[in-house]
């Protein structure tokens, strides 16, 4: 009961939350160089100068993710009917790639203030994902074909949890060109900054998941074997980030940026640490024999030592282009190795922007889907003052939008300026 | 400025509403499931079961039975010595003489007396008696006998005083022992010394009788054990019948082959004498009601030398029992098994009572089966399928289908039919069909004629069925608590003999068509 009340107050933190900003939500993430203020603190602090004045506040903005990568809303929608035909159970599972991958993030930014050197932020990010194999779905979907081996791995059937607080200071915008020797001159002008993120929270993985199905001759053969770990601590990290204004005319400008995260990065589970182990196994059984013990369960809890969480070092680049009213990105990141935070793919986003009106942001990007996820299409519209501004973003999966997206995303986010 | 807020709503609203998405439903669907019924090998020895019945290493088939001997033991009074009313007669006490008296202890008349050559006495009563006695010279006679003791070890020596030399007096002899000094002979007689005293000694003129004696035992004297020799005395065992605990086939009378039965005693004596052993072995047949006796032959069980000791005979009667081992007896017993003492060569042995036999015997009986062409043959037992509270209640509620395959697979030299039952009841007659259902609520589902070719030791015949059962069949499963599964093999040659390793495998899957029923799921 105190683990299950444990994992349910994990996920309830979740929904508070989510990483990669909301204002990012209308660019598919193609934002490291249009982040300005709070969302700087995250995205690049070299960038925290770009803000066009004093200080920012940020009004808890927040954003919400969830997709998959097999059941778009028009399958979805399909399949809420009173009967499941064999083409529609046939088409659900034509759509996964091995297994049905549901995962869902969250943020959100408690309290933002950020000026043009100096950000204070305390966010809060939680991002869960569950992969349920494809065979299992099957069998549940379609039955079981006689002698036929099922095996099921931690590959196809997976979960993780991650949820974290963070506090993060940070100072940037200093101006990079001024500590070059001279003969560096030819430089553009160049910014850096970093930041310092002290983390608490939980997280959760499974280590270990096989199984065997198997109905023949020999008679029903089970083994499933799942072993999990979970636990909470503290941890930290260091980002530095560097931004060039590459052209900068009074009618464009280029800037490009590059950022190095979780630097020195760790993250220390020492509180209530725990390893799960469950089996159950049934060997030749037949139906003749189901008034027997026919299978031998275990189930263990048990304390472990403290664990990391890994937070793999992760390197991001974004270009922006701005032109009047239009802007334009490009950006890519890509973790050292895989992690619960995402994939160690190469993530690649583009993103543009028109101010309609000067003061109504109409927002779109993409983000290119990998084996990781789906691709990303997002849009957003906002309005944008000098003291104040606000937006709404949506992404849609695998889709350009509408009904045959494989998952939604929705932001919301409101910054003050003075 | 609340312009462009409505415009900015409607550009959200529009995005959204461009997502339709319905509330989550629980639909149904259909699910095939193939699951494994029974995988399960019917060898020919498998048609039999039962505690009483094996197949050894070599695959040979043979049942067999154990029974014990209880109760041969020399009984009490087994063990004795006539009555000798006369004894010693009246012998005159003279003086002037010496007197070395015997009694005789061998009654040539009494054949089935012991003879000693020590013992130790259970009961018997010796009797000395006197008359005539001369008062006037105050005679004391003393009788000692030289190879009676009494219970201290020391020798029966007694004093009989003046006024005890009239009448009978009488000894209890419990307890006393016969034995001689370095001796291995047979006592005829015991030795008896007699003195006098008198007040006239030692100027006691001869030729004067003091008195008269006589030493007898008007009853016989029973011994508890004896060394000796035991003539004609027969030890008889309780009779003993054991259980046959095998299930066999149907009509597995006319199929039975007998192959070299033996029944094998072992049998412990105590006893210091070879004795023969008589027996007779009976077997019944209660499914048919026939039952047969065999006398066994005379055999001589050997005697122990030393006592305290058990020697073992083992015995081994084989071809002739045959023809009691062939009916398939399910009750076998021993009667009338008696150990007879008939010593002709007159060795010296001992014997004791309590003292005699023990042993135990088995029957085993090596048999093959072969089949008449077209009888039925069917395991003993049914198969049990329990199907629970909450699986009667899918299989109402959500099967749409079930069927089952069969595969047969045939090591038999012959080939088969086969038919299968499911049936509610227990009752294997009901099962089978042999006689109808006893009431409505009886259920059978058959499945007959289903043929599979010969097959061989190494190379089987594989046969696949197939069989649907429909809705109304059905009702078995979700209306009965426990399903009985029988099999019924009829082959098709006469006289082929079936060895125990020979089998038929019959290997069963069943086919379930189900529905899930969304949110009326559990």
């Amino acid at each position: 009961m105190k683990k299950l009340l444990f994992i349910l107050v994990l996920l309830c933190v979740s929904m508070l939350y989510a990483f990669s900003t909301a204002s990012s939500i209308p660019f598919a993430g193609s934002y490291m160089q249009r982040a300005t203020g709070v969302d700087a603190i995250y995205w690049n602090p070299a960038n925290l100068s770009n803000l066009p004045t004093r200080a920012e506040i940020t009004v808890l903005p927040i954003s919400y993710k969830v997709y998959n990568n097999a059941l778009s809303i028009d399958l979805y929608n399909e399949m809420m009917v009173d009967t499941l035909s064999q083409d529609l159970k046939d088409k659900f599972l034509s759509e996964m790639n091995g297994n049905l991958n549901i995962n869902m993030e969250m943020n959100t930014i408690l309290f933002g203030y950020a000026t043009r050197s100096f950000g204070l932020s305390f966010g809060t990010f939680v991002n869960t994902y569950a992969k349920l194999d494809e065979h299992y779905l099957d069998l549940i979907l379609n039955g079981n074909e006689y002698e036929r081996d099922y095996f099921f791995t931690k590959s196809n059937n997976d979960a993780s949890f991650l949820a974290m607080q963070d506090i993060t200071v940070a100072f940037g915008g200093y101006e990079l060109n001024k500590a070059l020797p001279d003969v560096m001159n030819f430089l553009p002008s160049t910014r850096y900054g970093f930041a310092i993120s002290f983390l608490s929270g939980a997280s959760g993985n499974i280590d270990k998941f096989d199984g065997l199905f198997k109905a023949s001759d020999d008679g029903l053969n089970l083994d499933q074997q799942v072993t999990l770990h979970y636990g909470g601590g503290f941890g930290y990290k260091g980002m530095f980030g560097l931004s060039s204004d590459l052209i900068s005319t009074k009618n464009q400008t280029l800037s490009a940026g590059l950022t190095l995260d979780n630097l020195f990065g760790t993250f220390n589970n020492s509180i209530s640490c725990k390893a799960h182990e469950a089996n159950l196994t049934a060997q030749n059984v037949y139906i003749v024999h189901l008034n027997e013990d026919f299978f031998a369960e275990q189930d263990t809890s048990y304390s472990i030592a403290n664990f990391s969480t890994d937070l793999p070092l992760k390197l991001s680049g974004g270009l922006l282009y701005k032109i009047g009213n239009l802007s334009a990105s490009l950006d890519f990141s890509k973790y050292s190795k895989e992690s619960a935070f995402g994939s160690d793919l190469a993530d690649t986003s583009v993103g543009i922007e028109y101010e309609l009106l000067g003061f109504i942001p109409l927002q779109g990007g993409y983000l290119f889907g990998n084996d990781s996820h789906p691709s990303v299409s997002a849009f957003g519209v906002g309005l944008r003052y000098k003291y104040w501004d606000g937006g709404l973003g949506f992404q849609f999966y695998d889709s350009f939008g509408g009904q045959s997206s494989k998952g939604l995303s929705f932001s919301a986010q409101m910054a003050f300026r003075y | 400025m609340k312009r462009r807020w409505i415009l900015m709503l409607i550009a959200s609203a529009l995005i959204l509403t461009a997502c339709n998405i319905k509330a989550p439903v629980a639909p149904q669907w259909d699910i095939n499931f193939q699951v494994p019924l029974m995988n399960k090998d019917y060898f020919a020895s498998d048609l039999i079961d039962g505690k009483n019945f094996d197949v050894t290493e070599d695959s040979v088939m043979y049942f067999f039975t154990d029974g014990f001997i209880n109760g041969a033991d020399v009984k009490e009074d087994e063990l004795k010595i006539s009555a000798n009313e006369e004894g010693t007669g009246f012998i005159p006490i003279v003086t002037g003489t010496e007197y070395n008296v015997l009694l005789p202890l061998k009654d040539p008349e009494a054949e089935n007396d012991v003879e000693i050559v020590t013992a130790a006495i259970r009961e018997g009563t010796l009797q000395i008696s006197f008359e005539n006695t001369l008062i006037e010279y105050m005679p004391e006679i003393t009788v000692e006998f030289v190879e009676l003791k009494d219970p201290n070890g020391d020798l029966f020596k007694h004093t009989f005083y003046t006024n005890e030399l009239n009448g009978l007096h009488e000894f209890s002899l419990e307890g006393y022992t016969i034995e001689q000094d370095g001796d291995n002979e047979l006592l005829e007689n015991l030795s008896i010394k007699i003195t006098y005293e008198t007040n006239q000694d030692p100027n006691l003129p001869d030729y004067i009788v003091l008195s008269s004696i006589k030493i007898n035992y008007e009853q016989p004297i029973y011994f508890s054990q004896i060394k000796g020799l035991v003539h004609n005395v027969k030890i008889e065992a309780e009779d003993f019948y054991t259980e046959i605990d095998v299930d066999y086939p149907d009509n597995i009378e006319n199929a039975l082959h007998i192959n070299s039965p033996k029944v094998k005693f072992k049998i412990w004596s105590k006893l210091g004498f070879n004795v023969f052993f008589d027996a007779t072995l009976k077997s019944y047949n209660s499914r048919t009601g026939e039952s047969r006796f065999f006398h066994l032959d005379t055999r001589t069980i050997e005697r122990a030398y030393t006592e305290g000791d058990s020697v073992l005979t083992e015995l081994v009667f084989q071809h002739s029992i045959e023809t009691i081992m062939e009916i398939a007896p399910d009750k076998f017993e021993l009667v009338d098994a008696v150990f007879t003492v008939n010593n002709p060569a007159n060795e010296i042995g001992f014997a004791g009572v309590g003292v005699g036999f023990s042993g135990d015997y088995r029957a085993i009986v090596p048999f093959d089966i072969s089949f008449n062409a077209n009888e039925p043959v069917r395991p003993k037992e049914l198969i049990e399928i329990e199907i629970n509270d909450s699986n009667r209640k899918r299989i109402k509620e959500n099967a749409r289908g079930v069927s089952f395959s069969v595969k047969l697979k045939n090591n038999f030299t012959v080939g088969a039919f086969v038919n299968l039952y499911l049936c509610n009841s227990d009752d294997k007659q009901i099962v089978y069909g042999d006689v109808p259902p006893t009431n409505n609520s009886i259920k059978r589902i058959v499945f007959d004629d289903n043929y599979v070719l010969a097959g061989s030791q190494n190379s089987s015949y594989d046969g696949e069925l197939h069989f649907s059962i429909d809705e109304d069949d059905l009702k078995l499963f979700s209306e009965n608590e426990k399903v009985y599964f029988g099999i019924q093999f009829s082959f098709e040659e006469n006289d082929t003999i079936m060895h125990s390793y020979e089998k038929i495998n019959v290997i069963s899957r069943l086919d379930v068509k189900l529905a899930i029923n969304g949110e009326k799921e559990d």
